[in-house]
């Protein structure tokens, strides 16, 4: 099964991840989705993809899911569009993932299973089932901090390779940087069939070490910076990219203690308003708006963004 | 001023005879050897030189071995932690008697402790000598125990000999958290990895690492280092993944698998104290051919 874009020119590079807005009654916010889609794809995105963790994933239904992957491939047909399919059950990440290939996505993101802990072998196993008829490039993503500390070990990747013809893009949100060298040495011995991809906004150890593609949580909030950081990185010009990424580590440590929340609170500061968050996640309250307002204006690090939806 | 801590630093081994006493003449020859191939400093007894396996006596009797034999080529650092805290100040006092360039401390062992502890610690600590002070953070190690920016933050304004940081998570996050806040309060803080791994950390502001591999293979280490600080990023990708292979082969019975590669490189240092394991000639048999795949053989220098 293919995806409706070429496979030969699939570059996802800087891939901005989408939040999800919510109305008041807990719906999903589409005529604001318009406007964030519209946004990314004026503001830097080379590719896009959802919904992401950051799009509160697993606070939405498989029905949910599908229609918004579905409306994302509707309304962009030029850029690649990358679909978030992991689930607790292989079977359930499997029909998602035939969904979104079938309906024009470019790519699949598949992380470990949520809860669950299961052997290596069974974990191949999970992964090679939900990829098994999908020739489209697929991202697994190892993401052992948010997942109970299920990490993707080489010889799992090992087991993909040898039954995948197409490629594969290991998507890195742990940042350990031993596991990173190793996965570049083991593209090396694999003709660059499995690629680095970063997925975390600490791009710039990833990219030295030799990822191409920077999956940004940020995109909606401080496009220019993340857009600077993936340009100095391409050209390796790694030096001048440091400032760049010491203010993007700034922008997360401000906001990390917010969570998603503190994403749309910080997209509402810049004037695009994503509504509410779906519980259990709730949006700031009155003072906690304030107080993240008054962080983000003091830091100075989004002076330079523009406000509101448009360019 | 600049920091002198900076480049590819040596945390020699401790040579040991076959009944484990200390061998002191082999242990000149170390220092000797790191000096002559490029080391910018001498930091002694990190964990590989076995430091909790050695006396406060027998450290103290070593850490002047190494300020005589270096005789002022280049920096010499003494690695203070000990299990009790009063023996880290013991041997931090006598590093500064003995005329050594700094002292390399790590959170304390063992106890899981808050950042109002970790700080009160390096306070004491720093405040008790006059030496420079470089910190090691090895969370992965101790339990999660970690200097972490604030704490950082929190030393650099108060202790004016607290320098720098060995960071050893190896973790994109932390190190540039840490030399975010840092450099901004002193631009000379050593931002320094533990092990080689220069190609992520030098973009980040990294100055240098404590190296692993150097008793194996210094012409590789400096190799990699000098790519990294000239911005020569191709050279650098393919360098540090063939040094990451090194490590990966000796953090297996780290530091006994060292040694044993040493034995292959002509500079036999004798066994490992126990618990650790001594290389046996299975491992080491395992460890020339991956030497020899790896080219060191041709590369590196043969014996003293």
């Amino acid at each position: 099964m293919d995806g409706n874009r070429d496979m030969m020119l699939f570059a996802p590079e800087l891939v901005h991840s989408l939040l999800t807005p919510f109305k008041e009654d807990n719906s999903i916010d589409y005529n604001t989705y318009d406007k964030i889609i519209e946004f990314h794809l004026s503001n830097g995105a080379d590719s896009l993809a959802l919904p992401m963790h950051i799009g509160e994933y697993v606070s939405l239904s498989n029905a949910e899911k599908r229609d918004l992957i579905s409306f994302v491939l509707m309304k962009e047909k030029n850029i690649p569009v990358i679909a978030h399919v992991s689930d607790a059950g292989t079977k359930i990440a499997e029909d998602l993932s035939f969904f979104a290939i079938d309906s024009g996505a470019s790519s699949i993101v598949v992380t470990t299973p949520y809860y669950w802990t299961p052997p290596a072998s069974m974990l191949l196993e999970h992964f090679l089932t939900i990829t098994k008829n999908i020739r489209s490039p697929i991202f697994i993503h190892n993401d052992p901090s948010n997942m109970g500390n299920a990490k993707i070990s080489i010889n799992i990747l090992n087991g993909l390779l040898a039954s995948r013809a197409n490629s594969i893009y290991l998507l890195d949100s742990s940042l350990d940087w031993q596991f990173m060298i190793e996965l570049v040495t083991l593209a090396e011995k694999n003709d660059s069939k499995i690629q680095l991809a970063s997925g975390t906004d600490y791009y710039l150890s990833a990219a030295a070490i030799g990822a191409n593609t920077y999956f940004s949580s940020l995109g909606l909030i401080a496009p220019k910076l993340v857009r600077r950081l993936y340009d100095y990185c391409k050209i390796d010009s790694l030096f001048e990219a440091r400032k760049v990424q010491e203010a993007i580590a700034k922008l997360l440590y401000i906001l990390k203690p917010y969570g998603v929340p503190g994403l749309k609170a910080a997209s509402k500061y810049m004037g695009r308003d994503c509504g509410y968050c779906r519980e259990p996640l709730n949006i700031l309250s009155d003072e906690q708006q304030k107080t993240l307002e008054g962080q983000l204006k003091k830091s100075q690090l989004l002076k330079n963004e523009i406000i509101g939806w448009n360019r | 001023m600049a920091s002198k801590f900076k480049g590819v630093m040596q945390s020699p081994v401790t040579p040991l005879k076959e009944d484990f006493s200390l061998d002191l003449q082999t242990f000149e020859k170390v220092i000797d050897f790191h000096i002559r191939t490029g080391a910018t400093a001498i930091s002694w007894p990190h964990h590989k030189g076995e430091s909790l396996n050695l006396t406060i006596d027998e450290r103290k009797y070593f850490a002047e071995a190494a300020v005589r034999v270096a005789n002022a080529r280049v920096p010499v650092t003494i690695h203070v932690s000990a299990l009790a805290v009063e023996d880290t100040h013991d041997l931090a006092r006598h590093a500064e008697s003995i005329g050594a360039d700094g002292i390399l401390a790590i959170t304390p062992y063992i106890w899981s402790l808050t950042p109002d502890s970790i700080y009160n610690y390096f306070v004491r600590l720093c405040e008790s000598i006059e030496l420079p002070v470089l910190s090691y953070n090895s969370p992965s190690y101790l339990a999660g125990v970690k200097m972490s920016s604030e704490l950082i933050e929190r030393l650099v304004c108060k202790l004016p000999n607290f320098i720098g940081v060995k960071e050893a998570s190896f973790n994109s996050e932390t190190f540039i958290e840490i030399s975010r806040v840092a450099l901004k309060l002193n631009p000379d803080f050593a931002m320094l990895t533990g092990v080689e791994f220069l190609l992520p950390s030098v973009p980040l502001g990294g100055v240098g690492c404590y190296s692993a591999a150097g008793s194996i293979c210094p012409n590789l280490c400096l190799q990699l280092y000098k790519s990294c600080i000239s911005g020569e990023w191709e050279e650098a990708r393919i360098l540090q993944n063939k040094v990451t292979r090194i490590w990966h082969l000796f953090k297996d019975q780290y530091p006994s698998s060292l040694k044993g590669g040493m034995v292959i490189m002509g500079r036999p240092v004798g066994p490992t104290r126990s618990p650790l394991p001594t290389a046996d000639a299975e491992r080491c048999k395992y460890i020339q051919s991956e030497l020899e795949d790896l080219g060191i053989l041709e590369s590196e220098p043969y014996g003293w």
